[in-house]
């Protein structure tokens, strides 16, 4: 940018200094250029006309038909061709409707559908075949709605257990509602907000699962465990994945109002450095702006490589900045842990769900009503697809070292942009209290001690010392491909729970 | 569940309370230009660029609002007499789809900066040439002129409205924080908790998710012409409200709903900075935001949320002439977890599928989910018609013991038989049409009896009870007119 552009666009609108730039005007809010991998694109798919089709509900199932539940309270399907083509308004079939705003579907093997209805979790059956379905049955409802908007049921996913498992939206402005300390954002008005529940394939029901806030996302690993991801704000000090397991606690106090152990008086004489200790620690924390704000469901890429070199990886949609980013994870001392690093943003709405089409796609629900987003359409669906031939250049994946990390690139690395100033790397934690969030706490900057490439140019390790309960963002801008591309994506967020 | 079905409420009861409140907002204007003046500064600065010409060091760092990009503005050169010949055009040929105020129809909206089909002038003369005979627009190639058809571009262009790239950013405030005194520039320090684009949507205040808060908007704004315009910004008070366009501090002037700042037609830069800051009791914090003609009242278009839903009655109708329709919402008198039937005769009712008990029945239309599908969903879905009865009152079996509800069955012709078991034994109920009123059905399944039945008193209601092998049949029936 010239000095006389500068001074022209600083005199003549001080409000909007940045707006006419030509460099800033492909950034996101936080300052970061467009970014998809090379040999990738976003579909936008065709609706039916005049539905608002808020898509919160995602799955598609392995003929590759699709079915997406809306905030509406429809139940749509796309049929396996349609999908695998360029689907039409007139393809999508209503399968149901007049469901409580639905925050999550799933299709069963046996063909029903189950949808979690905000106080029901429903299983959809078409007894006759013709299409819609007749029976609306009611699998469980044994946690209380208060008739508040914000008391999702983010439902279901089936573990590799064969149970069930949902969970429960705390609410917000609710009668009665419970919040620790003096000020309350998101409260439990009892009946189990704020929990996780399972239904075994026996059918016994069981709240497992405390301390959710905004657990918006939930999605089964191809090992059979349950994640979750969590929005930041009160007791989230910024958006996390976890893992759900029996009896855990996840940070939010109002849930324990419906523990056993626990009751109001006795949640009140708490302190925060209490429910600290009884916390769980997340498997990654979520940057707050720069990855996301209102994460979505975990979708791991079990295409067998339809969907380019990210196998095996979790994807994850933000509802806020209209992007997706990926998570890539670890065992480091029996403790499961990693980094997040941002796929590809720009798509049209905030995207909310995210499911892969056997043939390799990743199809994107959206909703931007209520909740806005850097995408401004109020909802929609989009598909990101590969070319299935260009091979990008990008990080594929990170693993922590003895004395630092091995960075793990999708192409050969040009030796000549490595140095050890080609590495910045900061470091952070997080403030863990009833605060709406957290800033980056005790920010440093850290030196690179050793760069060391591998001989196929794939890897890059680096030495840096390591330090528990932080988060460390290794940006490589500086890094070329032998070929001379530049990464989409060059910082990648690694959350050291433990250290070698 | 309380009767408040509107958005509507708060202003109601809080006019004459926001004038007093608007009011005290200004005698603080010359403090909040300061702050306002630091504030837009700091933005500058924040980004690393050089300060401009005037501008001091910021010390505010306005992160939130920063880096997200905007469009240039689109400047258009009308020239009147073209305008007058697309405005004749316009009436003949597109009015009837895409209406009177381009705000569409069957046709899209033309005003709100949503050009779905391509945004340039040269890509809109395409498809208004070409049509989209898929979805029922012809092509006007023939039948107009290509001069005559950029003269309804232009025209059409003329009349675009609302936010182009606006943004938002989010500070908390303290509780306690004082009105007196307040600085934008001291609560806006830091980085925002909240911010991003709206783009060419509306700048929506309970995005903040919290009580108190300073919140600043900005954004280009497309104000078209044929009528003085004036932004009115209904916001109770408060830490108040500063208002720039064009970089320009502007002044209010005041009615009785509240503070309407002037601004010219035309397309110009727009800040709205707002505080919670001692708000008054009643007032959401959810700020209404309307362009209007100041010296009629008139209405035009929404700049917020709140201001959409105070101008549309954000209706959402359920109609079940055709078929009958069910629906799992929360609804105006009906407690929570209740199934709504509408029937084609008119006959409308709730299930309530924690009591298994009828909670409720009316007569005539069905239902307007409207509020309850519209921003964030938090206002209950509205019965149509007439109530012939309500919770508390309600329509129950005499059994003793839990009721667990099992799930609905929809028959062939749509209608739902909604089954459920108390004790162990399994019961159905439907809802049917009665020559003068509904009936409703209940049956036990195993050869038992539904057996007696709990039913309100009503005044104006005859309700007759029947019980006949595994059924139990309730009649009611109206005998005055309510």
């Amino acid at each position: 940018m010239s000095a006389m552009t500068l001074k022209k666009l600083a005199g003549t609108a001080l409000v909007f200094p940045i707006l006419c730039s030509g460099v800033l005007a492909q950034d996101d809010m936080v300052g970061n250029t467009a970014y998809i991998p090379d040999g990738y694109r976003l579909e936008a798919i065709a609706l039916p006309a005049d539905v608002p089709f808020h898509a919160t509900g995602l799955d598609i199932n392995e003929a590759g038909a699709v079915a997406v539940a809306t905030r509406l309270g429809d139940v749509w399907i796309l049929d396996a061709d349609a999908a695998a083509g360029t689907p039409q308004p007139g393809d999508w079939q209503l399968f149901a409707e007049g469901l409580n705003e639905p925050t999550g579907l799933m299709w069963e093997d046996d063909g029903t559908i189950l949808v979690g209805q905000k106080s029901e979790l429903t299983r959809l059956v078409d007894k006759d075949g013709d299409g819609v379905a007749d029976d609306y049955l009611n699998l469980a409802s044994d946690w209380d709605f208060h008739d508040n908007y914000h008391e999702y049921n983010f439902a279901p996913v089936r573990d590799g257990d064969g149970n069930l498992v949902g969970t429960l939206n705390l609410g917000h402005n609710v009668p009665g509602g419970y919040s620790w300390g003096e000020r309350p954002v998101m409260v439990s008005a009892g009946g189990h907000r704020g929990w996780a529940y399972r239904i075994t394939p026996d059918g016994d029901f069981s709240f497992f699962a405390s301390g959710l806030r905004s657990p918006a996302g939930v999605g089964v690993s191809p090992d059979g465990l349950v994640y979750y991801t969590d929005n930041q704000g009160d007791w989230v000090p910024t958006s996390k994945l976890h893992i759900l397991e029996d009896g855990a606690f996840y940070g939010h106090p109002s849930s324990l109002r419906d523990h056993p152990d626990y009751s109001i008086p006795i949640l009140d004489d708490m302190s925060v450095e209490d429910f600290a200790q009884m916390s769980e620690t997340p498997v990654v924390w979520i940057p707050h702006q720069e990855v996301a704000n209102s994460p979505g469901n975990p979708e791991w890429d079990t295409t067998g490589g339809a969907f380019g070199p990210f196998e095996g990886q979790i994807f994850v949609g933000d509802q806020t900045q209209s992007n997706v980013f990926r998570i890539l994870l670890e065992t480091v001392n029996g403790q499961r842990q990693g980094a997040v690093i941002n796929f590809a943003n720009n798509f049209q709405s905030g995207n909310i769900r995210l499911a892969f089409h056997p043939g390799g796609d990743l199809w994107v629900g959206q909703t931007a009503r209520g909740w806005g987003a850097v995408g401004s359409k109020p909802f929609g669906i989009e598909r990101v697809v590969w070319d299935g031939e260009t091979q990008p250049f990008e990080l594929l994946d990170i693993a922590m070292t003895a004395d630092g990390f091995r960075l793990d690139f999708t192409g050969a690395v040009d030796p000549a942009s490595l140095s050890a100033s080609a590495f910045s790397i900061q470091q952070w934690g997080y403030d863990y209290s009833d605060a709406y969030g957290s800033d980056k706490i005790d920010l440093t900057s850290l030196e690179t001690r050793s760069v060391d490439i591998a001989d196929d140019g794939l890897s890059v390790s680096i030495g840096i010392d390591q330090m528990p309960g932080t988060v460390m963002a290794i940006d490589f801008s500086a890094l070329r491909s032998a070929d001379g591309r530049k990464p989409s994506v060059s910082k990648v967020y690694y959350t050291v729970n433990t250290t070698m | 569940m309380s009767n408040n079905n509107s958005n509507h409420h708060a202003g109601d009861a809080g006019d004459s309370n926001a004038l007093v409140w608007a009011l005290g907002a200004c005698a603080l204007a010359a403090v909040l230009c300061v702050g306002i003046y630091a504030l837009l500064s700091g933005f500058v600065a924040s980004r690393g660029a050089a300060p401009g010409p005037g501008a001091p060091a910021g010390d505010i760092a306005m992160a939130g609002l920063t880096g997200a990009d905007r469009p240039d503005p689109v400047e258009i050169a009308f020239d009147e007499a073209s305008l007058a010949r697309g405005r004749a055009i316009y009436a003949q040929a597109c009015v009837a789809c895409h209406g009177q105020d381009m705000r569409g129809g069957v046709g899209l909206n033309l005003v709100d900066g949503e050009w779905v089909h391509g945004s340039s002038r040269e890509e809109i003369l395409s498809n208004i040439k070409n049509g989209f005979p898929d979805l029922g627009m012809v092509g006007f190639e023939s039948l107009y002129s290509d001069e005559e058809l950029g003269d309804v571009v232009d025209y059409i262009r003329s009349r675009r409205e609302g936010w182009e790239g606006g943004r938002y950013a989010i500070w908390p405030i303290a509780a306690d924080t004082p009105r007196e005194g307040f600085s934008f520039a001291e609560a806006t320090q830091g980085e925002p908790t909240k911010a991003g684009r709206f783009d060419t949507g509306l700048a929506d205040y309970a995005i903040a998710e919290m009580e108190n808060f300073a919140m600043v908007v900005d954004g280009i704004v497309h104000i078209p012409a044929g009528a003085p315009a004036g932004i009115w910004v209904q916001a109770g008070g408060g830490g108040g409200v500063e208002v720039m366009i064009d970089g320009n501090k502007v002044e209010p002037v005041y009615d009785l709903a509240g503070a309407i700042y002037p601004i010219d037609h035309g397309t110009h830069e727009l800040t709205i900075a707002y505080s919670t800051a001692e708000k008054p009791g009643w007032f959401s914090g959810n700020l209404n935001i309307v362009v209007l003609n100041p010296e009629t009242g008139e209405r035009a278009f929404a700049l917020s949320e709140a201001g959409k839903s105070f101008l549309d009655d954000t209706s959402f109708v359920i109609d079940a002439q055709q078929r009958p329709r069910v629906i799992r919402r929360v609804v105006n008198n009906l407690p929570s977890s209740t199934i709504s039937v509408g029937l084609p005769s008119g006959m409308n009712f709730g299930f309530n599928t924690r009591s298994c008990a009828i909670v409720g029945a009316w007569q005539g239309d069905f239902l307007d989910i409207g509020p309850n599908i519209d921003g964030r969903g938090d206002a209950p879905a509205v019965p149509l018609g007439e109530w012939m009865f309500h919770e508390p009152e309600a329509i129950a079996l005499s059994q003793d013991g839990q009721c667990r509800y099992v799930g609905t069955s929809l028959q062939d012709d749509g209608s739902p038989v909604f089954s459920f078991e108390i004790d162990g034994m399994s019961y159905t109920v439907t809802g049917q049409p009665a020559d003068a009123g509904m009936a409703f059905v209940y049956a036990a399944a195993g050869g038992g009896a539904a057996g007696p039945v709990s039913v309100p008193d009503i005044d104006g209601v005859e309700t007759r009870v029947e019980e006949s092998g595994a059924q139990t049949r309730v009649l009611m029936e109206r005998t005055q007119t309510p």
